[in-house]
């Protein structure tokens, strides 16, 4: 694993693709950053709706340093939608994601959505007002999609209305669902990668 | 690194040369073409000692590549770099390091329930009498009446909002230094341009120590 990992990174890569790939790692850096605040936010955060108000207050004023981690959690989140955007429509307009087969492309474009979908949750978490009234719109409007509208809103909710069960549900996607499809994702785009470097370089790496 | 280009070479010249290259502390790959043998060196020797010893063959042609003190600056400027590369990633890991480790350890002073903090010692306080402390940042007076009797009242001048009380000793009154307003034990207006009392705290009183709330 660490020879691979070694002569992965010793391994030339063609000048073309040079740019992409240093967005790619700056993707996976953001991406370990959200990982590990992640990881420490959850110590103190409790997603019950009677304790969420105040765990989140707990975090902020009276945790040394949780006003960073909460803060590198927030603006890294944000950071990693911009670069995966530019990436994505850098590669889109220069035509380098050809180079790369189309399921690397398929990849990063729902790597892209589940961002999305992660910095929505996320924001979810915080139950404010706001919060609430966000969610209750996106549901309505997954409510009205023909046939399985219904059934899918009641899966969002945990319930006929949002409640304790919608908060708990919104924090197992954002910190176990969706995290792992993105790891997955991200593996996959690399190993892809890897791969046709491998032909295109002709050596082994 | 050094190539020898021999050409037309035969098996006793190719060993000679390999066999010159190895004794002056080089290791040797050797690769054979139709016309041309291509001797490729890498390794710490001397390489002027090496052109020098083909000098008088004008079938062995010696080109070094890279000169030895070339290669040496070279690579002491790539040691250098890696070393400027690994101190930073060090520094990074320390300055994320030191936050991370503060997040870990739960905050002094708090209990299960988050909002009590212990304020001070029963016995620390006399009768009659009051203290200052920091409640979750906010300052806090801490009362004792007669016997277990605790209060907290906001430490807070309500003239400005702004300025902090201080516990006067010898005019058993709450006094602030900005605007000269003063309260009594209880809260109340004695003094000055402040109009409204001040805001409690709730008070819990658990083994030898006194905790406050932190909501007022």
């Amino acid at each position: 694993m660490a020879h691979a990992l070694w002569g992965l990174l010793r391994s030339p890569v063609p000048p073309e693709l040079r740019t992409d790939l240093a967005f790619g790692l700056l993707i996976l850096v953001l991406f370990l950053m959200q990982v590990a605040t992640g990881i420490l936010l959850t110590l103190y955060y409790q997603p019950s709706p009677a304790m969420v108000a105040e765990s989140v207050q707990f975090i902020m004023r009276d945790v040394s340093w949780g006003w960073l981690v909460r803060g590198t959690h927030h603006w890294s989140a944000h950071a990693l939608i911009a670069v995966c955007g530019i990436h994505l429509a850098r590669s889109f307009c220069l035509g380098t994601y050809r180079r790369l087969g189309s399921a690397t492309w398929y990849a990063s474009v729902v790597v892209l959505a589940l961002l999305v979908v992660l910095t929505f949750s996320g924001q979810i978490l915080a139950w404010d007002n706001e919060a609430y009234w966000r969610l209750s719109r996106v549901v309505r409007q997954v409510e009205s999609i023909p046939a399985i509208g219904r059934s899918l809103a009641r899966v969002m909710r945990g319930g006929d209305e949002m409640g304790a069960t919608t908060l708990s549900r919104t924090y197992s996607a954002h910190t176990m669902l969706v995290p792992w499809l993105v790891w997955m994702l991200i593996f996959l785009d690399t190993w892809l990668l890897v791969r046709c470097l491998r032909i295109r370089v002709g050596g082994t790496p | 690194m050094i190539l020898i280009l021999a050409r037309d070479c035969t098996q006793p010249l190719l060993d000679e040369i390999v066999g010159e290259a190895e004794r002056r502390g080089w290791r040797s790959e050797v690769s054979r073409g139709d016309e041309q043998t291509v001797v490729a060196l890498s390794g710490t020797g001397d390489p002027q000692a090496l052109e020098d010893a083909f000098r008088s063959r004008p079938e062995v042609d010696v080109l070094p590549i890279l000169s030895y003190r070339e290669y040496r600056q070279l690579r002491s400027r790539r040691r250098m770099l890696a070393g400027l590369a690994s101190g930073l990633g060090l520094l990074t890991a320390v300055g994320a390091g030191i936050p991370v480790l503060g997040f870990l350890l739960p905050p002094k002073g708090t209990l299960a329930d988050r909002t009590l903090v212990r304020a001070a010692g029963k016995d620390e306080i006399r009768e009659r009498s009051a203290r200052k402390v920091l409640v979750l940042g906010r300052p806090v007076v801490l009362v004792r009446l007669e016997g277990d009797r605790y209060f907290a009242l906001s430490a807070i001048c309500t003239h400005m909002d702004i300025c902090q009380l201080d516990w006067s000793e010898e005019r058993r009154q709450l006094v602030c230094p900005c605007h000269g307003g003063a309260f009594d034990l209880y809260g109340n207006v004695v003094q000055g341009p402040p109009s409204i009392p001040l805001a409690s705290y709730k008070v819990e009183q658990l083994g030898a120590d006194v905790f406050i709330r932190g909501e007022a």
